[in-house]
């Protein structure tokens, strides 16, 4: 177990990707897979490995995030000694940057990373969604005498547009690192850098030093990945089923995937269990009417209608004769009777009045803001 | 730390009549409709209700339910001063010995009782199905200025021969208390739940504790006494659903009562929500050829067949082909395809009761 291991889960994401869905809260809160939030997979991954010091990067638009995360208790990080943490900016004291690897993120929370007595520091972003053991990570580290172990992917070419931008890794035999680039090779497989960084704590503190005083600026490029001659760094193949929320039309194609079993099945239970909130949910009721294929559905739902390729939130109400096809219908929707929902993301609490219709395509599904009537 | 009611729960019993159900675990502790055990219900009327301090009395097969009454956190009755404590029987300086009946057990435990000093202390079943405001029946018990409350249904005559049966006067004052009579004078049953003021009952308890002729119940003994004393011990009228799932059948019955658009027993009730351990399971999975209706069904299943007035615990997973109709199926019930099960109550280890008469259907789990 990792137990030697302070996590670090920058949540400082680009918000402007997800359009509708982070008007109102921070990429970390967007609701995900049924009953979820992104936060829950980095989250239940550290905790799957038994990381219990985990502190989490702030940023704005957090009331969401708190609301859902309190003091970690289903992530049992509860605890008297260590446990969660939120570390905010003070924008008081600097300019935000935008750039969720700026050096200046870490300096202004350099007390915690300090204090820290783990030997170890695991650091990751926030908008990659799956189920990775860690304690595979923590060993490869050990196994490679490695001093800093980036997590990749191997990506198909025709993959390479929705992921977009990464870092793109070319990397050697023995999995050294060789060379980091921003735009990848023309052709090709490419390993995606999935923004996991493995490495002691005293070696982020110096090169976030270095950093400092040499005036750079980003910890990844700079830091971390900046001098792969003289620090080994290593890279850790990923081969799970992976996701990145950085567009709706991925957030989309995402929840699509869910709905194969083996996605399903590898996603929530592979290293361990993905933890989120408790709601006290009733089991959903199916009524008379009812008729269900090839979704998933959450908890505390009442469906009377018919139900195909879809995810249907907590607490969604589907009225009879309602049809909703190839769609994403977040919490406490309400889909009235004969109403119908074709290549929709229907964001939480929307409602769609009877005999109303709300359509998109394969390639744009629309996107219901909020509590929005329809 | 003075308070002014705490409520003592009865999880004691062993359940006989739910067969299989109880083998391992109390009554309480059973599980019910796709999610809850059955003292969620009480816990969480407690815990809506106002009351802040709960002893919960166990001494059958205890293992299960002390691990999940916990600390009370699933019913928000974690508090500092007060809270929920399991109390088992214990030694004493002059010995121990088990709970001999309801009465005993908390005549045993009147130690707890005055750790809090309280006004009234309510007794309440940790297994019946029911939503309960206790605090109306508090402001009754005040406004009748009674010594005893009782809470009473009404059930069908037909039924009362099975239950502590009330005769009141016009003003709710209990005239006469008979358990299980023969011939039902009226139709007002007791539900199990009863609210004293602390030191009548204290002395009441006491009384029959010296009484060797007594089996220590309430229904059958304490209540009974107090009646023929011309006590002041009230009925209050309870209006809802309530039912005491001690047999398969009414346990049976009590799981499909949740299902319609309708149900007798509605959960989905925002002011009144039946709080209890969260599974942490992924939202379930319906396959191209499930057909689900009438039913209710809990996260992390996942079905390829059909179901069909039916209620289902988390990750159980139905296979192509199967058809499960008018049957329970326990947490991590496993159902091959082609398989079909009806009337039925099935659990993780392939037990199955099949309540008509009937073949007895292989169980695959």
């Amino acid at each position: 177990m990792l137990n030697n291991v302070l996590g670090i889960i920058n949540v400082i994401e680009n918000e402007q990707t997800l359009g509708e869905l982070t008007e109102q809260r921070s990429l970390a809160a967007v609701p995900m897979g049924g009953r979820y939030r992104v936060i829950d997979f980095p989250l239940s991954n550290m905790v799957n490995a038994g990381i219990k010091s985990i502190g989490i990067f702030t940023h704005y638009k957090m009331g969401s995030l708190v609301s859902h995360l309190k003091n970690g208790r289903e992530w049992n990080l509860d605890t008297k000694r260590r446990g969660l943490f939120f570390l905010s900016p003070d924008f008081s004291k600097y300019l935000f940057s935008p750039n969720k690897w700026d050096v200046s993120h870490f300096t202004t929370r350099l007390g915690y990373i300090k204090t820290s007595t783990r030997n170890y520091v695991l650091i990751t972003g926030c908008n990659i969604i799956c189920n990775i053991d860690y304690q595979k990570v923590g060993k490869f580290h050990q196994e490679k005498g490695a001093q800093i172990t980036a997590v990749y992917k191997e990506i198909l070419p025709e993959e390479k547009e929705k992921y977009s931008p990464y870092l793109s890794f070319r990397i050697s035999e023995e999995s050294r690192i060789r060379e980091v680039n921003s735009t990848p090779p023309p052709s090709g497989k490419d390993n995606m850098c999935v923004e996991m960084f493995f490495l002691s704590r005293q070696l982020l503190l110096e090169l976030i030093d270095t950093c400092v005083k040499q005036n750079k600026w980003d910890l990844v490029r700079d830091g971390l990945l900046g001098n792969l001659r003289d620090i080994k760094v290593y890279g850790y193949h990923f081969p799970g089923y992976l996701a990145k929320i950085n567009s709706l039309s991925n957030y989309y194609r995402h929840h699509m995937d869910l709905l194969q079993p083996k996605v399903w099945r590898e996603l929530f239970f592979a290293a361990g269990p993905i933890y989120t909130k408790a709601k006290d949910s009733v089991p959903t009721k199916y009524l008379a009417d009812a008729s269900v294929q090839n979704s998933l559905v959450a908890n505390d739902c009442i469906i009377g209608g018919k139900v195909e390729n879809s995810i249907i939130f907590r607490g969604v109400k589907i009225g009879k004769g309602a049809h909703i096809k190839n769609s994403i219908i977040l919490e406490k929707g309400i889909i009235d009777n004969y109403s119908r929902v074709d290549y929709a993301l229907l964001d939480k609490e929307v409602r769609v009045t009877k005999g109303k219709e709300v359509s998109g395509t394969d390639d744009a599904p629309v996107v219901i803001r909020k509590q929005n009537i329809i | 730390m003075k308070k002014e009611w705490i409520a003592l729960v009865m999880a004691g019993g062993q359940g006989t009549r739910l067969g299989f159900l109880t083998q391992t675990l109390a009554k309480p502790a059973v599980s019910f409709g796709g999610k809850y055990r059955i003292i969620d219900f009480t816990l969480s009327n407690c815990s809506h209700s106002g009351i802040d301090t709960v002893g919960v009395l166990t001494q059958y097969q205890p293992l299960v339910l002390n691990s999940y009454i916990g600390n009370g956190w699933h019913w928000d009755l974690h508090h500092s001063g007060g809270g929920v404590t399991v109390l088992p029987p214990y030694v004493k300086m002059q010995g121990g010995e088990w709970y001999r009946g309801t009465a005993n057990a908390v005549y045993q435990n009147l130690e707890f009782v005055d750790i809090y000093n309280p006004d009234y202390v309510l007794i309440l079943s940790g297994d019946h199905v029911y939503k309960m405001d206790y605090s109306l029946m508090l402001d009754f018990h005040k406004m009748k200025k009674a010594s005893a409350t009782v809470a009473v249904i009404q059930v069908p005559w037909a039924e009362a021969d099975s239950f502590g049966i009330m005769e009141c006067d016009p003003e709710g004052k209990i005239r006469e208390f008979e358990e299980k009579p023969l011939k039902p004078k009226s139709n007002l049953a007791s539900m199990g739940v009863y609210l004293f003021n602390r030191t009548f009952l204290e002395e009441y308890l006491e009384r029959d504790n010296q009484d060797s002729s007594s089996q220590h119940d309430f229904g059958k003994n304490v209540i009974p006494a107090m009646v023929r004393a011309r006590e002041s011990i009230y009925a209050y009228p309870f209006h809802g659903y309530w039912k005491d799932v001690g047999t398969i059948e009414n346990y049976w019955q009590a799981n499909m009562d949740l299902l319609g658009p309708e149900p007798l027993l509605n959960l989905n009730d925002p002011e009144w929500p039946i709080y209890s351990e969260n599974p942490n399971q992924p939202p379930l999975y319906l396959g191209p050829s499930a057909k689900v209706t009438n039913s209710l069904i809990n996260e992390g299943c996942v079905i390829y067949g059909e179901v069909d007035h039916s209620v289902l615990f988390p990750a159980v997973t139905v296979g192509a082909g199967a058809v499960i109709k008018n049957s329970i199926l326990m947490p991590q019930v496993q159902v091959e395809p082609g398989t079909r099960i009806e009337n039925a109550i099935v659990d993780e280890n392939g037990i199955i009761y099949v309540r008509k008469e009937g073949e007895r259907i292989k169980g695959y789990a």
